[in-house]
């Protein structure tokens, strides 16, 4: 198994800059890979993981993504070691860290967590906090490893400070030096971003995402966001319900989606009914290749996103007729109606001509449609 | 691979794939070992309660039914309703005042509240005897005031009765839920207040929607302690002239010599106590604080309202404790200024908080590590076994003394026999005879405070807390050390205090248990007030409030302001 460099044609997207010089190590592990094979959790009757599978490359962010309830915060506590799961095994380097006759506890597993709501420590000072997890440490070893980490995050100058003199953006920031100054095998962070507003959130998003690939951590955010999955991850994993949707490239997901709920998941697309002819798919919209397998007479869906329909002055292409249009600053959202379809078609267009009433025309890029059966 | 994984699923057993339970290390020893040894000292007093009752003849309980029962349940059941009402009033009314309002001199009477804490119910009766005596101050200033030359002529309620009863015992038992009370309306923030204003509630609607639903875990709890004292008091009810389950208890041990008739009624009191601790698990149902970011902005008032706010609040304080100091002190200062300071009183005092302090270190210790271990260990399983270690609280001091000294007594026979046998020495009474014994029934009496306490710091503390100290590498015995009793010091404090308080006052276990020729505070009021000299005991029960006062002016500065 590959431990250090991704292979190539592999999932991970392998960094094409060259790495800026290491930093510190903040102490001397490598990161690992870390692997779930078939995990359960059940509650009661409660069912939350129906078997999840996946693996976490090294020293790459690897985004667990779904909605509220899909079980991504559950999965992140077995991970760390807080919950134990039903079934299955969870390991590190091919190191069963919890499976059917092993359960190493979260104070043994060495796997950083970061949570929603930071769990700082409201008692303790900034360096106390980060102190905190390095207690295997001599004090005189323990404090540089600590101080190096609030570097890290800006937070040198805070080190004094209680959790509550913080900002959120300096709680966010804390956290994250507390999680990485042990040099955990291992990284979770629980929704790291979600109680910050938005401006602060676009920028902690990006620092701490380099922060991660330059430590060179074994990275794993749980996220709700599609956006924030596809900005920042390596590899996304894609859960719903409790199971694993899909696995892969942000791009590779979003461009090549393996079903309408993966398509669904990453961000909005048009859904436009149709029946498959031919290898074909017939939509108000026109003829569109399908793949091979289709049958003939099959209800299907074309599914295009936004940006992939064209709008242009009418007379070119399908003709349409704005019906709203919704300022989105760079870009605005219209819906356009479309005679021989039910519901508009959502786009998004740059120039600001377009107004409701408008008669436009419609195009649709080949590259952003894709064909499910229905 | 999730598709392949989930037709598995319908052949999956959650039971046989279930991970085996890894060997747990020394915090999960320490906590066990905690939780067995108050599981036996709990039961211990009460099978021993059950044997005493048992080995009375059957034919006890149709004399017991015919003329002991009713009267005994009825008085008890109506001091119960009494002095509930009064300290639920008395209590959220004042703790609401305090919490929301301002107004001048709050600050005072938001700590002066919990005086009355200070002042036990055997005294504030002996106190009111006197006070309210047809030649007391008050009937005396009364008479001045109408111009009624003799005491039969002025209309004066009958003191010994069970509503004054009721009303004495309320009136300094209420800061048991203004205590907690207040703390809520405090904590659950300005956010949810301000939220009821700007939906348009006004100050009472503010309280009867918002406020009080939230605070209802607390007045539970606060109003179940002041019932469970209320039926734990003896020397007010028997001033008063109330016959109560425990006095009848009382009465049948040591005017019969009866103890299995006393064991017989103990066992109907149990059941008393059962329905009130059920009705408080009613009241703290799905009970959780919210804890806020901020505490309230009060509300200012101001002209005849400001008045009365602050009128509600003194009376209390005034009738719980400044007259009934007031005259304490002034019969006190009497007395030493007619026979000076009596030699024992000051050995009395250091038995007496000696003692106390001894037991408030085991009592919160104990409840600390019980109420994190159940935190730990026991997250999803309902925490019913800490509601059984505070069922201590519910026996009255007489029983759990009496119980008591059976099991002791056997424990001292087996010490003794084996150190005859293994070491040819001969022991005395080790547990009996000692403060081992007495200590014993403080821990099992007041471990219900210190767990409560415990439990209350803790619940304030996000599991993420918890589990944050595991990740970051420590164990259960560290996340204890490390993070619970930093966090939960100061509701541990207050805990620890009201414990020590009680534990001073305590008068009937301490009558029994304490070692031979000790003498407390409290022994030596009841020892004066048994033959009659009332002022040498007004200096002993003086010394009782101004102890009780030193923990209590540190307990107003500890809560949140």
């Amino acid at each position: 198994m590959q431990r250090h460099a991704p292979a190539p044609g592999s999932l991970v997207a392998a960094p094409v800059e060259p790495l800026p010089p290491a930093p510190p190590r903040l102490s001397g592990r490598a990161a690992a890979t870390l692997s779930v094979e078939d995990v359960r959790c059940r509650f009661g009757t409660k069912t939350v993981l129906r078997g999840v599978s996946f693996e976490a490359p090294p020293a790459a962010v690897t985004c667990l993504l779904g909605p509220s309830g899909c079980g991504k915060t559950t999965l992140l506590r077995i991970l760390a070691g807080i919950e134990r799961p039903s079934a299955g095994r969870v390991m590190l380097d091919g190191e069963e860290v919890a499976g059917p006759a092993v359960f190493v506890p979260a104070e043994s597993r060495r796997v950083g967590l970061m949570f929603q709501d930071y769990a700082l420590f409201p008692h303790l000072t900034v360096l106390d906090n980060v102190l905190f997890g390095l207690r295997h440490l001599p004090r005189g070893e323990a404090r540089p490893v600590a101080e190096a980490a609030l570097d890290r995050v800006g937070l040198a100058g805070l080190a004094g400070r209680r959790p509550s003199e913080l900002s959120g953006g300096e709680q966010q920031r804390a956290a994250l030096a507390r999680a990485i100054a042990p040099a955990p095998r291992a990284l979770l962070l629980d929704e790291p971003f979600s109680n910050l507003d938005r401006g602060l959130r676009d920028d902690l998003r990006d620092s701490t995402a380099a922060l991660l690939r330059d430590s060179r951590i074994t990275a794993l955010v749980v996220t709700h966001d599609p956006d924030e999955a596809m900005q920042m991850a390596d590899h996304i994993v894609l859960l719903s319900a409790g199971e694993v949707l899909a696995a892969g490239r942000a791009e590779d997901l979003y461009r090549r989606p393996a079903s309408l709920a993966v398509a669904r998941a990453l961000a909005d697309v048009n859904e436009v009914p149709g029946r498959m002819a031919g290898g074909w798919i017939e939509t108000g919209l026109g003829r569109f290749p399908g793949l091979g397998h289709h049958p003939d007479g099959a209800a299907a869906i074309l599914a295009i996103r936004p940006e992939g329909i064209r709008i242009g002055p009418a007379g070119s292409g399908r003709p349409g007729r704005i019906a709203s249009r919704v300022f989105r600053g760079a870009a605005s959202s219209v819906r356009v109606e479309i005679e021989g379809l039910d519901a508009p078609i959502r786009a998004v267009v740059n120039r600001s001509a377009a107004a409701p009433g408008d008669l436009v025309s419609v195009e649709v890029e080949p590259d952003s449609a894709f064909v499910f059966l229905a | 691979m999730s598709s392949v994984a989930l037709e598995a699923g319908s052949a999956w057993d959650a039971r046989a794939a279930a991970p085996r339970r890894p060997a747990r290390g020394l915090g999960h020893a320490v906590f066990l070992s905690a939780a067995i040894l108050v599981a036996v000292a709990l039961i211990a007093p009460v099978a021993s309660l059950a044997v005493s009752a048992l080995q009375g003849s059957a034919g006890l309980w149709p004399h017991l039914v015919a003329y002991v029962l009713p009267q005994a349940l009825r008085d008890t059941v109506l001091l119960l309703l009494g002095v509930g009402l009064l300290v639920l009033v008395v209590g959220v009314g004042t703790a609401w005042l305090v919490a929301a309002h301002d107004f001048p001199g709050r600050r005072l009477v938001e700590w002066m509240l919990v005086l009355p804490l200070a002042v036990p119910t055997y005294i504030v009766a002996y106190a009111y005897l006197d006070l309210l005596h047809p030649v007391g101050p008050v009937q005396t200033g009364l008479r001045h005031l109408f111009g009624i030359a003799s005491p039969r002529d002025l209309p004066f309620p009958e003191v010994r009765s069970l509503p004054v009863c009721a009303l004495l015992i309320g009136f300094v038992l209420y800061p048991y839920v203004y205590l907690p009370v207040r703390a809520v309306f405090l904590l659950q923030g300005a956010e949810v207040l301000e939220a009821a204003r700007t939906l348009g509630a006004g100050s009472a609607r503010t309280f009867w929607r918002v406020a009080l639903p939230l605070a209802r875990p607390g007045i539970a709890v606060g109003a179940s302690l002041a019932l469970l004292e209320a039926l734990n008091d003896i020397g007010a009810s028997e001033f008063l002239g109330v016959r109560t389950l425990t006095v009848s208890i009382y009465a049948t041990w040591v005017n019969r010599s009866d103890l299995p008739g006393a064991a017989q009624i103990a066992l109907l009191l149990l059941v008393v106590v059962l329905a009130l601790l059920a009705a408080e698990a009613w009241g703290r149902r799905q009970g959780r604080y919210v804890a806020g970011r901020r505490t309230p902005q009060r509300r200012p008032l101001s002209g005849s309202r400001a008045g009365l706010a602050l009128l509600a609040c003194a009376a209390p304080i005034t009738v719980g404790f400044v007259a009934p100091a007031g005259y304490l002190l002034v019969e006190a200062s009497k007395r030493v200024a007619f026979a000076g300071v009596s030699a024992g009183l000051a050995r009395e005092t250091l038995n007496t908080v000696l003692l106390s302090a001894g037991a408030t270190v085991l009592t919160v210790g104990l409840g600390l590590v019980l109420a994190s271990g159940a935190r730990l260990y026991a997250r999803r399983v309902p925490s019913l076994w800490l509601r059984a270690a505070g069922f201590g609280y519910a026996l009255p001091g007489t029983i759990l003394a009496v119980a008591l000294l059976g099991p002791l007594a056997g424990f001292d026979r087996m010490l003794a026999a084996v150190t005859r046998d293994l070491f040819g020495v001969t022991l005395g009474l080790l547990a009996g005879g000692t403060a081992v014994a007495l200590i014993y029934a403080y821990t099992v009496r007041f471990l219900a405070i210190s767990i409560g306490a415990a439990e209350a710091g803790l619940a304030k503390l996000p599991a993420s807390q918890d589990e944050a100290s595991r990740v970051l590498g420590q164990g259960t015995l560290g996340t204890f050390r490390l993070i619970h009793v930093p966090f939960a010091w100061t509701a541990v404090a207050s805990g620890a205090l009201l414990v020590f308080v009680d534990c001073m006052k305590e008068l009937p276990a301490t009558l029994l248990l304490r070692p031979l020729n000790v003498e407390t505070l409290a022994t030596h009021l009841y020892g004066e007030a048994a033959r009659g000299t009332y002022e040498d005991g007004a200096v002993a029960a003086l010394i009782i409030v101004l102890i009780g006062l030193l923990p209590l002016t540190l307990l107003s500065r500890l809560g949140p302001r």
